[in-house]
């Protein structure tokens, strides 16, 4: 039996990525929606929105980077550039957007109120949040990077020139 | 005259096996993200993460036929774990639109009872 390796039509990194935010645009989405929504009914309850903090902003980041890598995730699959560059935002926007949430949740977190109420930045109590904040950072890096690599950027510019797919 | 192409058959042959890869490698991430997302995904995922090994070998072997087989039955698995997911995901956002929409109601009746 004669063995032959046949390179795949797409990059296995494009399609691996592709299919991951096809799954967690969508959850996003919805998730991020309903986070904005129920934030909404609480501030009509409450009558003000500070005590929220950076919550809404942490919902509208899920929205759009879910919005965006659902929408490049099937421009992706048919290797297209904008499919291919809008992943990658949704990639760079969810790790600098988990880095903002470990790195907030750590300062409140490290910080401990004296007797007097004069604050304390512990660091040693926010060593452990902040490697499992930056636990679920790290696969949107490594993601936006791969995106970048020749490889991708060959094959998309390889379709688009020959304008099959 | 037309011209008979010697290789055109190998070509074709590449081609499919190059879809076929391609194709092993979307199910195969879809049974994997099957596995964490969806309700019994564990199960489903799992079952078609197992169905689909070896797939890369049997294409590069020339099975396709077996490849093809191997691919369709995890396709199934991992469009039925979709299909959970979806109803789930729509009881989920009923029950969630609900919850919202009697929370002033339910804050109501908290403080008649003395609550906060």
């Amino acid at each position: 039996m004669i063995r032959f390796e046949v390179a795949p039509i797409r990059p296995r990194v494009a399609t691996v990525v592709a299919v991951v935010w096809i799954y967690v645009g969508v959850c996003w989405l919805l998730t991020g929606l309903f986070m904005l929504l129920g934030g909404l009914q609480l501030v009509r309850i409450a009558g003000s929105a500070e005590w929220l903090g950076f919550a809404p902003a942490f919902a509208v980041g899920i929205v759009v980077s879910g919005a965006m890598g659902l929408r490049g995730a099937f421009g992706l699959l048919r290797l297209k550039e904008r499919g291919r560059a809008l992943v990658e935002w949704a990639n760079w926007l969810s790790f600098a957007g988990f880095i903002l949430f470990t790195l907030t949740f750590c300062n409140g977190f490290a910080r401990t109120i004296g007797y007097f109420g004069s604050s304390e930045f512990d660091p040693s109590r926010a060593i452990l949040p902040f490697f499992m904040g930056s636990s679920f950072a790290v696969p949107f890096l490594i993601m936006a990077r791969k995106l970048r690599s020749q490889e991708v950027r060959y094959a998309v510019r390889d379709t688009e020139m020959r304008g099959d797919y | 005259m037309v011209l008979g192409d010697r290789f055109e058959e190998q070509r074709e042959q590449q081609r499919r096996r190059a879809t076929l890869h391609t194709s092993g490698h979307a199910w195969r991430t879809a049974a994997v993200m099957t596995c964490f997302l969806t309700p019994f995904g564990f199960v489903i995922g799992l079952v078609a993460v197992i169905v689909m090994r070896g797939l890369g070998p049997s294409i590069d072997n020339g099975r396709e036929a077996e490849a093809e087989q191997k691919l369709k039955l995890g396709r199934i698995l991992v469009l039925g774990g979709a299909t959970i997911a979806t109803i789930a995901l729509a009881i989920s956002v009923v029950e969630v639109s609900q919850f919202l929409l009697s929370m002033p109601e339910q804050l109501e009746q908290l403080k008649q009872r003395g609550g906060p």
